[in-house]
């Protein structure tokens, strides 16, 4: 009898907890969403803002697509800026990305004083304030000769040094176990990359390649100092330049802007959790 | 207290073959070069033009350039801003993301669906979040009129070229880097195994202590790629704020980049180059400190 009554009043208590930590995570989930809802805000308003024509208040008969009309068939001015985007945008992403593969993978196997230093020069480039760098770029460029073509553009950007210290982080956290293995049966350097760190580092790759879409694609100063053809300027320079565009417009380009990178991330987003998630991965000495 | 070994990782394998260091270096060899064009070279080329009177002419002028530099109160100004930014908006950034990385960390609903919202300022493009924080807070836009409406202001105030501005530019940077901050200290926290919670759990019942001695603690290596990251970033802000407050913005958010790029216009090759090696000698300074103390760090845990 007491036994019964004993458990009882366990259960009755097991309960109650398990109630408050519902509870409790309802609550967080609650006050989470509050703070995400406002960093959704400005795409939200961005959004809501594209359908309205003209300067008018928030109505919701006045929902329209004038806008979009607006600038991809009236005007059309929306297609050629876009298409430089994509022409300077895609290079650099693939670019970089294609050569700062077997760079990372030097570097992290190569650590002498010297490539140590080296790689410590990559990443102060990286930190310094940004027209720090663009300072010296310009001075080369004219001196090659690439100024107004898109090269200009292109070429610093395929050798940043984002693209090593990103992937540097993920080979460095690769088990020595498969590269030794496979040194063992005689690979080459070469077929090691592309055969076992490559797999393996598919997260950080797209990683890499969904940030440096995002940060090219909005570039503004490049374009403009070097490129100085308006024809050629990308899509990010139209949209900062407020005075020249009615300014209904704008939002509406605003969000077919975003389109391309929203697509990328929707679409890497499972990669790009668990990619930057690698970066971290210590070896503990337990495992 | 300290039960388990500190995790190390990233040990390098040795390369053991000669043929190995061989490919390896040829491997690196266009990255090098490529690099060398258009970073190491230029800036060496900077340099000359820092100690030198101008392009044209070409004589020799030693730290004439530098000390015009250090003299200009733009200059000053500029470095203090950015110093004061920095040194606020860091610690606040990782402060937060770290709040949130653990908040989330349990088991919530729809925690994914928030996790994506947290990414998505990181990844909109800057134009498009210029474009809506100018409007939010110019004269007209709505934050000014709300504010009209609920009577708290009596006209209506442009908020970009007030005191405002500098809590404009903090909250624009948390809004951006949160999200990607929050994602590597979730990672970090993710990888923290769950014995040592219970270890500490037979210690003591206080969330608190769980915190101190094994949050803290093994998120070391994490919380210093976030600084890191996080420095990186807060200078990439003055590209949303420059598209937002334009050349020459209210005096407590013209930064450094502000002064370098009005000289840039000015084509002041001297001003210019003199204050980009400043700038490339203070960042060395403090990237040799971060990873000197890092190693220490991670030598006497």
């Amino acid at each position: 009898m007491t036994c019964d009554h004993e458990n009882k009043t366990k259960l009755y208590y097991l309960r109650k907890i398990k109630a408050v930590t519902i509870y409790k995570k309802l609550a967080l989930g609650f006050f989470t969403s509050l703070i995400a809802l406002v960093f959704l805000f400005p795409l939200i308003y961005t959004c809501i803002n594209s359908f309205i024509g003209g300067t008018q208040s928030i109505n919701i008969k006045s929902l329209t697509v004038s806008q979009y009309q607006s600038i991809l068939a009236v005007n059309s001015w929306f297609f050629p800026f876009f298409k430089n985007s994509i022409i300077l945008v895609i290079p650099i992403v693939v670019g970089q990305t294609i050569i700062a593969l077997p760079t990372a993978y030097a570097f992290s196997r190569l650590r002498s004083k010297l490539f140590d230093t080296i790689f410590f020069i990559y990443v102060i480039t990286l930190m310094m304030p940004f027209l720090v760098t663009l300072v010296p770029n310009y001075i080369i460029v004219e001196k090659l000769g690439l100024l107004t073509k898109y090269s200009s553009v292109i070429l610093p950007g395929i050798f940043g040094a984002f693209g090593v210290f990103l992937l540097k982080q993920f080979i460095q956290h690769i088990p020595t176990e498969y590269i030794e293995s496979a040194e063992m049966m005689g690979a080459s350097q070469f077929i090691i990359l592309i055969k076992v760190v490559v797999p393996l580092i598919k997260n950080g790759i797209m990683a890499l390649v969904v940030l440096l879409f995002v940060d090219n694609w909005s570039m503004v100063e490049q374009p403009l100092i070097f490129l100085q053809d308006v024809e050629k300027f990308p899509l990010s320079i139209f949209l900062s330049n407020n005075e020249i565009l009615v300014l209904d417009d704008v939002f509406a380009a605003a969000v077919l802007s975003m389109l391309p990178a929203l697509l990328l991330i929707l679409l890497c987003e499972r990669y790009f959790s668990r990619g930057v998630s690698m970066s971290m991965l210590t070896r503990s000495k337990t495992n | 207290m300290y039960i388990i070994p500190y995790p190390v990782g990233g040990e390098a394998l040795s390369v053991h073959y000669k043929k190995t260091k061989l490919e390896l270096i040829i491997m690196i060899l266009p990255s090098l070069i490529g690099f060398s064009i258009f970073f190491v070279f230029p800036f060496f080329v900077c340099l000359y033009y820092s100690v030198i009177e101008n392009p044209v002419s070409g004589g020799f002028v030693g730290i004439k350039n530098y000390l015009k530099v250090f003299e200009n109160k733009s200059f000053l100004l500029s470095v203090k801003n950015t110093v004061f930014f920095t040194g606020i908006v860091v610690p606040l950034n990782m402060a937060l993301s770290l709040a949130l990385a653990i908040v989330l960390h349990r088991k919530i609903p729809i925690r994914k669906t928030l996790r994506t919202s947290f990414i998505l300022p990181l990844v909109i493009p800057t134009v498009s979040v210029a474009l809506v924080w100018k409007n939010i807070f110019d004269i007209q836009g709505p934050l000014n009129q709300i504010l009209m409406s609920m009577n708290l202001i009596t006209r209506q105030i442009d908020f970009l070229e007030s005191n405002f501005a500098f809590y404009i530019a903090v909250t624009l940077f948390l809004w951006k880097n949160t999200g990607y901050c929050f994602i590597l200290f979730s990672a970090g926290l993710a990888n923290i195994p769950l014995e040592y919670y219970d270890y500490i759990k037979l210690e003591s019942k206080s969330n608190f202590a769980v915190f101190k001695h094994i949050t803290i603690v093994y998120l070391a290596p994490t919380t210093f790629f976030v600084f890191i990251i996080s420095i990186i970033n807060s200078f990439k802000v003055f590209r949303d704020l420059y598209l937002i407050s334009g050349n020459y913005p209210h005096e407590s958010i013209y930064m450094l980049q502000n002064f370098i790029n009005n000289s840039f216009k000015g084509l002041d090759y001297g001003k210019l180059t003199s204050s980009a090696v400043i700038v490339a000698v203070v960042v060395y300074t403090l990237v040799l400190v971060l990873y000197k103390t890092e190693r220490k760090i991670g030598n006497d845990l």
